[in-house]
């Protein structure tokens, strides 16, 4: 698991407290940090995507009663059908060439 | 402009990069009244240090002591307070540059003057213009090009008529032009030479015009007695009094 983080300032950190970096260390993940990030997607197994608007906070992932106005797309592709390869090459361009 | 911190010398915030060392800079105190001075130094404050945390009361210059509590204080997970350092000082790492000033003179009018009480706080600092370094520098009534003022076009002059009444020091490191003040200098004392007024008059004879200094008539006893009076064999006394044009 890889996780790439906002950080341009100390509030996102405390957007994304301590209890998510102690998580991420429980399920054996790491850690990136970018200060300019501002995409929203999460990528699983190569295959799988959700992209959109939400940050993946209680406000971003609560249903519309409570939490905030969002849009996204959950795409489900073939493993060699090169969408979700796209978005993959996305994530470790920013993760090589723009995290701190 | 931040504080006059002594009579001749003030500090500013240095808003952009115009401003080197040895640049001169002007403020403006009313119509007529232009303060000029010359930078001495830059300090530049990191503000993304945090001020003391064991201090009551923030500095006012550094962090605050809310943010540092935030960072080392609210949460155990290391991994997460190395992300909020880095966040933080994303966002806070530029530095306060603060110039310290030497103040030149105060001009008033067209002239330098010495100043003699602080300026207020707050003033704009700009670039000071050619005009202004001129007028800062202007040396007496005959002013000796020497050089070049560093870090601009304007010319450096010493007043000529100190040279000949004063004894000089020049001082600098190798190759600043230490040889080359000296030659300009010996130039100008070999081509002025005291001069007496039997030897201008004996010139005037030799011009041609004798009847202006010799003879009986009153005037040729007035202009002859004039030019005695006036020209001494010493150029110190010769400048001091009056030019030979203004004899003549």
């Amino acid at each position: 698991m890889e996780i790439i983080l906002r950080a341009s300032e100390l509030r996102d950190m405390q957007i994304t407290d301590g209890r998510v970096f102690r998580k991420i260390k429980e399920a054996g993940g790491s850690v990136y940090l970018c200060e300019r990030l501002h995409a929203k997607f999460i990528l699983v197994d190569e295959c799988e995507l959700v992209l959109g608007s939400a940050n993946f906070t209680d406000s971003g992932l609560s249903d519309s009663k409570s939490g905030n106005l969002e849009a996204g797309t959950y795409y489900k592709g073939a493993e060699d059908d090169g969408h979700v390869k796209k978005m993959l090459d996305y994530f470790n361009n920013i993760k090589k060439n723009y995290s701190l | 402009m931040l504080n006059p911190v002594r009579l001749r010398e003030f500090e500013f915030i240095l808003l952009d990069e115009k401003f080197p060392v040895f640049s001169y800079v002007e403020i403006k105190h009313g119509n007529e009244t232009i303060y000029v001075g010359r930078v001495n130094s830059i300090y530049a404050y990191d503000l993304g240090f945090f001020s003391n945390p064991f201090r009551n009361k923030d500095d006012g210059v550094t962090a605050s002591v809310q943010d540092f509590k935030k960072i080392l204080s609210q949460d155990t997970e290391d991994s997460w307070r190395k992300a909020a350092l880095l966040a933080y000082f994303s966002d806070n790492r530029s530095p306060l540059q603060i110039a310290n000033a030497e103040l030149v003179c105060v001009l008033q009018g067209n002239f330098p003057n010495v100043p003699e009480c602080p300026f207020d706080a707050g003033l704009p600092v700009y670039k000071a213009s050619k005009e202004t370094i001129e007028k800062a520098f202007k040396k007496g009534n005959m002013p000796l090009v020497v050089g070049r003022l560093k870090g601009t076009d304007v010319s450096a002059t010493i007043d000529f008529e100190e040279v000949l009444k004063r004894h000089i020091m020049v001082t600098g490191v190798t190759g600043s032009g230490k040889s080359y003040f000296e030659v300009h200098i010996k130039v100008f004392e070999d081509v002025l030479f005291p001069i007496s007024g039997e030897e201008v008059i004996k010139l005037i004879i030799e011009s041609g015009f004798a009847m202006l200094v010799q003879g009986s008539s009153n005037e040729a006893t007035y202009i002859k007695s004039q030019l005695e009076k006036h020209i001494r064999p010493s150029l110190d006394t010769t400048l001091k009094e009056k030019t030979l044009e203004e004899v003549l």
